[in-house]
């Protein structure tokens, strides 16, 4: 079985590239623009392997408390969080949760996830 | 060859020659350096009590003699007594002296001043004026108004011989044809018309500076004496015009009979120490403009209890403008800085001597229109002062507001941390663009040729933000940016109505992009592919709350169209909706007539600067 994404960014062609990406390398991928929706996803998808989030994104939370949310709620669930913006220090991020820096290349998100066990 | 003694012996002589001090004994003694012999009265005084007995005894014996003389003699010796003993040779006096008087013994055995060392000084020592000596030797008196030298009055013998024994300048004007005699202190100041001006007139030797100095000879000649600390002439002694500075006294010389004979005259010429009086003032006044022109504040404080003594603008402007200071302590001038420890600090400098230097010091100072406190940001220095001997009596304040700068430089620190980040999310969106675009494309030409496009969009876009300032742009200006690209002015057929609605930056560059997706879509395959077709372009504020961003595009007249099997990659940028928004909604719908397409956003984020 391919292992399902959520991927969360509010920049709608970022994340449908994203999206794109994670697709051609085999995983099922998720969309949600926000952390609200990332929710909503997430409650109708027991079944989220990894979440790859953005930090900076309107709503009700940013990015990094959304995966420190996730890590709580989901700790089996594999997180990378994704900026343009922030550097956050290792202890801002969730034990394990990784950090790459805009923008994404392919080789650096598919290492990222086979570091974190996610294939 | 050292000199040596050629004759000594004791006088006697008997006048009282001053209100405080009487001259009762006087030695002579005769010595030679070998070229000339000169005769030195050593002279004696007492200071006489009444009740003295012997100052009783000693005026019987005087007061025969007093009788016999000129108490006007020996005025001048007894100044030259006063003066300095042992410096001034007398030679002419040795006439006026009674020499068979002897002393009187109890006098020479209370008053015996013999001493071996004062002797030595008076051999060892040079003639003064030797110049104007030898004038006044070879000069051919006898065809002078002044007559031959053995027939000169008393008065300017007397004269003569004080000025030829003095070291100061000094010059004698005398007798109605105002013969001018000096000796050499005056000499050098005469210039180049030295040697010539001696004996002649006094206005043949000051002809150039005349208008200045008549006035003032001619008060002496009227019996009026003159003093000046500073008289400034322009003179040509030199044959080039000097400014020259003089300190000088012109005295009338009387006979007994109280007839102004000629006039005496002791100066100095000060022009040397005008001149670096005036240097250093310019010197300091350059400095102290030093100080003035100075970006920074500059005071200067004195004195263990840090008092003002200086302050430029700057330091007033930033201590408040209307402050008075000079004079004052920092604790009563600036008194809300003792509480913030600032009298501690120049205590310490000034009892350690160490610097002290502080960057972005927080301070508060009254220094409102008001008076009112404000808190500042400053760079600040006290330096400690020293005197010549090396101790320190003062502390050098520099200061600098640097408030604003600061603040500046906090607010450039965002801006540059604000660029990077944007940088970043364009260049992730480039990256976006670029790799749906390769990743939809038939060939690798048409892939070149759309990604060109769409960063030169991209590109315009910003050009557009840029312009209007951040947060500026508006939907109109987006929207204009696109007719201008794919509309013909002469035959429009682009429509557009809406509002002068502004537009946030990352949303401004997802509309451009959009627009011409969809434009390039209708000269494809829709509206602007036939002559007939046209587009009409319409945007709005929506919903009940007044809180939703809506775009309407409609083509019409167009070939007849239907969805595509497989998205494009221009249809997918489209449909990735407005970046940065929230609720963001892009929906294409495909009617025979022609494509319409929707979008939607939250109106808040649509117009957000992020």
């Amino acid at each position: 079985m391919n292992a399902t994404i959520l991927v969360v960014e509010d920049d709608g062609l970022i994340r449908m590239d994203l999206a794109d990406t994670l697709t051609d390398q085999g995983f099922k991928v998720l969309e949600a623009g926000n952390a609200d929706e990332a929710f909503e996803i997430m409650e109708q998808n027991a079944l989220i392997h990894a979440l790859i989030t953005d930090i900076d994104m309107p709503g009700s939370m940013n990015g990094l408390e959304l995966a420190r949310h996730v890590a709580e709620i989901r700790p089996d669930c594999a997180i990378t969080v994704i900026s343009g913006r922030y550097s956050p220090s290792q202890g801002a991020l969730p034990a394990k949760a990784r950090f790459l820096s805009k923008p994404v290349s392919e080789e650096a998100v598919a290492q990222t996830l086979a570091e974190l066990g996610v294939g | 060859m050292p000199g040596r003694i050629l004759r000594e012996h004791p006088l006697s002589i008997d006048t009282n020659v001053s209100p405080v001090a009487e001259i009762v004994h006087v030695t002579s003694v005769v010595a030679t350096n070998n070229q000339e012999a000169t005769e030195f009265l050593f002279l004696h005084t007492v200071f006489p009590k009444a009740s003295d007995p012997q100052t009783k005894q000693f005026r019987q014996i005087v007061a025969p003699l007093r009788k016999k003389r000129n108490e006007t003699m020996l005025f001048v010796p007894m100044i030259i007594f006063i003066s300095d003993l042992y410096q001034r040779p007398i030679r002419s006096l040795c006439s006026h002296i009674n020499k068979k008087t002897q002393p009187s013994a109890t006098f020479q055995s209370d008053w015996s001043y013999w001493q071996a060392d004062k002797l030595r000084r008076v051999k060892s020592l040079p003639l003064a004026n030797p110049d104007c000596r030898r004038l006044f030797r070879d000069h051919d008196w006898s065809s002078s108004p002044l007559g031959s030298m053995d027939q000169w009055s008393v008065e300017l013998k007397t004269l003569t011989n004080v000025m030829l024994g003095s070291l100061q300048p000094m010059l004698i004007v005398w007798g109605p044809s105002q013969v001018t005699l000096y000796n050499d202190g005056y000499a050098a100041m005469c210039g180049n018309r030295h040697p010539e001006a001696f004996g002649q007139s006094f206005q043949a030797l000051w002809h150039d500076i005349w208008e200045d100095v008549e006035p003032i000879i001619t008060a002496a000649y009227r019996g009026e004496g003159t003093s000046m600390d500073d008289i400034q002439f322009t003179m040509y002694r030199n044959g080039f015009p000097e400014e020259t500075h003089f300190a000088f006294s012109y005295t009338p010389v009387r006979d007994p009979w109280g007839t102004v004979l000629g006039m005496f005259c002791a100066c100095t010429e000060i022009t040397t120490e005008v001149m670096t009086r005036r240097a250093e003032k310019t010197l300091r006044d350059r400095f102290m403009q030093v100080f003035e022109l100075s970006p920074g504040g500059i005071a200067m404080l004195a004195g263990p209890d840090h008092r003002f003594e200086y302050a430029n603008e700057e330091y007033y402007s930033m201590i408040g403008a209307s402050r008075d200071i000079l004079g004052k302590t920092v604790a009563e001038a600036v008194s809300e800085v003792v509480r913030q420890g600032f009298i501690g600090i120049l205590d310490g400098v000034y009892r350690s001597g160490e610097a002290f230097v502080a960057r972005a010091l927080s301070i508060e100072l009254n220094r409102g229109p008001d008076g009112e406190m404000q808190r500042r940001l400053i760079d600040l220095v006290y330096q400690p002062m020293r005197n010549d001997a090396g101790a320190i009596n003062g502390i050098l304040v520099q200061a600098r507001d640097v408030t604003e700068l600061r603040a500046e430089e906090a607010r450039q620190e965002l801006l540059s941390h604000e660029l990077g980040h944007r940088l970043k999310n364009q260049l992730a969106m480039v990256q976006a663009i670029a790799s749906q675009t390769l990743r939809n494309a038939p060939d690798i030409s048409t892939a070149r040729k759309r990604l060109s496009e769409r960063l030169a969009v991209l590109s315009d876009a910003h050009d557009t933000i840029l312009e209007g300032g951040r947060g500026a742009s508006t939907v109109r200006q987006l929207v204009d940016q696109m007719i201008t690209l794919h509309d013909d002015p002469a035959q429009p057929r682009i429509r557009t109505v809406g509002p002068n609605l502004k537009v946030g930056s990352r949303p401004a560059l997802s509309v451009s992009l959009i627009l011409h997706e969809l434009a390039t879509n209708a000269l494809k395959y829709g509206a602007l592919s036939s002559p007939e077709g046209s587009i009409d372009i319409s945007w709005r504020v929506a919903g009940e709350a007044r809180d939703r961003f809506e775009m309407e595009w409609l083509e019409v007249g167009g070939p007849p169209i239907t969805a595509p099997s497989k998205q494009g990659s221009g249809m997918r940028l489209i449909s990735a909706g407005l970046n940065g928004t929230v609720n963001s909604d892009v929906k294409m719908v495909y009617e025979p007539d022609g494509l319409k397409c929707f979008i939607t956003a939250d109106l808040e984020s649509f117009q957000k600067e992020h």
